[in-house]
């Protein structure tokens, strides 16, 4: 297993990646920060300009891999503005509970205020928190859904182990992010597509630099096969994961173990 | 098929669906007799396909992923599913050869008898933001439109029967199809006793 806050940090064991920058990591958390702050209120409008509405198939899709059933505890990490915890709170029911976890009170305060709006109060709870450090008691949830939200955790493989420790044993989890095209044209395409983004927000957020530190953060992530190693040495058993529209975005599922090794 | 594109199918079907249900409270309450049954959806062709319906609290889920065992199983082609929708014939059409059902018949006949008997209250809908005089003139004109487009397509269907059959002469007519199989029928039953009769006397000469 890897050391703290090493693998996905650059050659400085002081220092990580934020976007193509090289930052200390103690400042990486609140650089990030900034930016959510920054586009939470158009969080959601961004999301559907830059995917052009594909983000909805892949977050319903990556919910039924989750095999969430009623009466079941879900942590939707790095939750933002409750796309996941409303599909989840569905289906687990009056006598489940979905924990929506987000390190940011901006993206918290909008995702809490969409559920509130929509009626959805009963099985849902709302925690601000990191990632790496969740303060949760070992064997809590059932299913830990993290989507586009890895790649902005300073410490990546720390999260993955604190993930692994609060899931039951059983339990799954579940990493949506965006990841690297298997074909070269797709690629290319995507590439100049992304490159688009920091011009749309510019002009729907009046901000740009959040967008750009985006599509740098996303070519800076770890590819499938670089990821799903990194779950099996957190723990994470029968490890896989199921390539999006051509390898833009991989859902990466988990397992952890019924006995421990 | 690829399980992210068959979620991508099921989920504007889904979606219209429980928009249906939605403005059809009745069938929404027949629903929930089967909440929490889940039915597995099978298409053999045009594409292969595996869809399973999951009855939920606020109407169904189509999902291309399920882990658990569905309580009934239906397998058909896509024509056949059109047709098990249109038909009113509930038994003759479930029960047709094309079709194969497993698991709890209970179940697939009454998801079928709610999904194939949605109904919409649109005048009431269309009422409501257009008032009930407009209304009531729209749906006269709805009515009268369909009454003519029902007349107008059995004139024509009868016109061109007529002119293929009588006119041009390039199809026969029912009754010279009738007549014609029978004399085939016939001649087939002739022929078979001339053989019969070949046979028989064809066994006396080797015996002589």
């Amino acid at each position: 297993m890897s050391g703290d806050k090493k693998p996905n940090s650059s050659n400085d064991a002081q220092t990580t990646h934020f976007g193509y920058e090289t930052v200390p990591v103690a400042e990486k958390a609140q650089r990030v920060g900034q930016v959510f702050h920054s586009v939470a209120s158009k969080y959601d409008v961004m999301n559907d300009l830059m995917s052009l509405g594909t983000h909805r198939l892949v977050k319903r899709f990556t919910v039924e891999l989750s095999g969430v059933r009623a009466g079941q505890r879900v942590l939707d990490l790095a939750g933002g503005t409750g796309d996941f915890t409303i599909r989840f709170s569905s289906l687990v029911g009056p006598t489940g509970e979905v924990v929506l976890a987000d390190i940011n009170a901006s993206m918290l305060r909008v995702g809490r205020d969409r559920l509130i709006d929509k009626g959805i109060s009963q099985n849902v709870m709302y925690t601000q928190l990191n990632a790496e450090q969740l303060p949760f008691a070992p064997d809590t949830f059932d299913c830990i859904c993290i989507a586009y939200g890895l790649r902005n955790v300073t410490d990546k493989d720390a999260a993955l182990r604190s993930m692994f420790s609060v899931l039951k044993p059983g339990g799954r989890a579940l990493v949506l992010e965006f990841s690297k095209p298997r074909n070269d044209l797709v690629s290319k395409v995507y590439d100049g597509y992304s490159a688009l983004w920091p011009i749309v927000g510019k002009l729907v957020t009046g901000d740009a630099d959040s967008y750009r530190y985006l599509v740098e953060s996303i070519r800076m992530h770890p590819d499938q096969e670089t990821l799903k190693s990194m779950m099996e040495n957190a723990g994470f058993s029968d490890c896989r994961f199921h390539d999006v529209m051509g390898g833009v975005c991989a859902i990466h599922v988990g397992f952890k173990p019924l006995t421990a090794d | 098929m690829n399980e992210m594109f068959t979620s991508s199918l099921c989920a504007p079907v889904e979606a219209i669906i429980n928009a249906v249900l939605k403005q059809d409270p009745g069938s929404a309450l027949q629903l929930q007799a089967f909440r929490g049954k889940v039915l597995r959806v099978e298409c053999t062709s045009p594409i292969k396909l595996i869809v399973h319906l999951v009855v939920e609290e606020q109407g169904v889920s189509l999902r291309s992923v399920f882990e658990g065992e569905a309580d009934a199983g239906i397998s058909a082609s896509a024509s056949s599913y059109a047709k098990l929708l249109s038909s009113d014939s509930q038994t003759g059409a479930l029960f047709s050869p094309a079709v194969a059902i497993s698991g709890d018949t209970h179940v697939v006949q009454g998801l079928h008898r709610v999904i194939a008997g949605l109904e919409i209250d649109w005048q009431d809908h269309f009422a409501s933001v257009f008032g009930d005089v407009a209304t009531h003139q729209f749906s006269e004109l709805v009515s009268r439109a369909k009454r003519w487009g029902k007349s107008s397509r059995e004139t024509v269907l009868d016109n061109v029967e007529e002119y293929l059959h009588e006119e041009a002469r390039l199809l026969p007519s029912k009754s010279e199809v009738a007549h014609f199989s029978a004399r085939i029928d016939e001649l087939k039953l002739r022929l078979d006793r001339i053989n019969a009769r070949t046979q028989r006397l064809g066994a006396r000469v080797n015996d002589a």
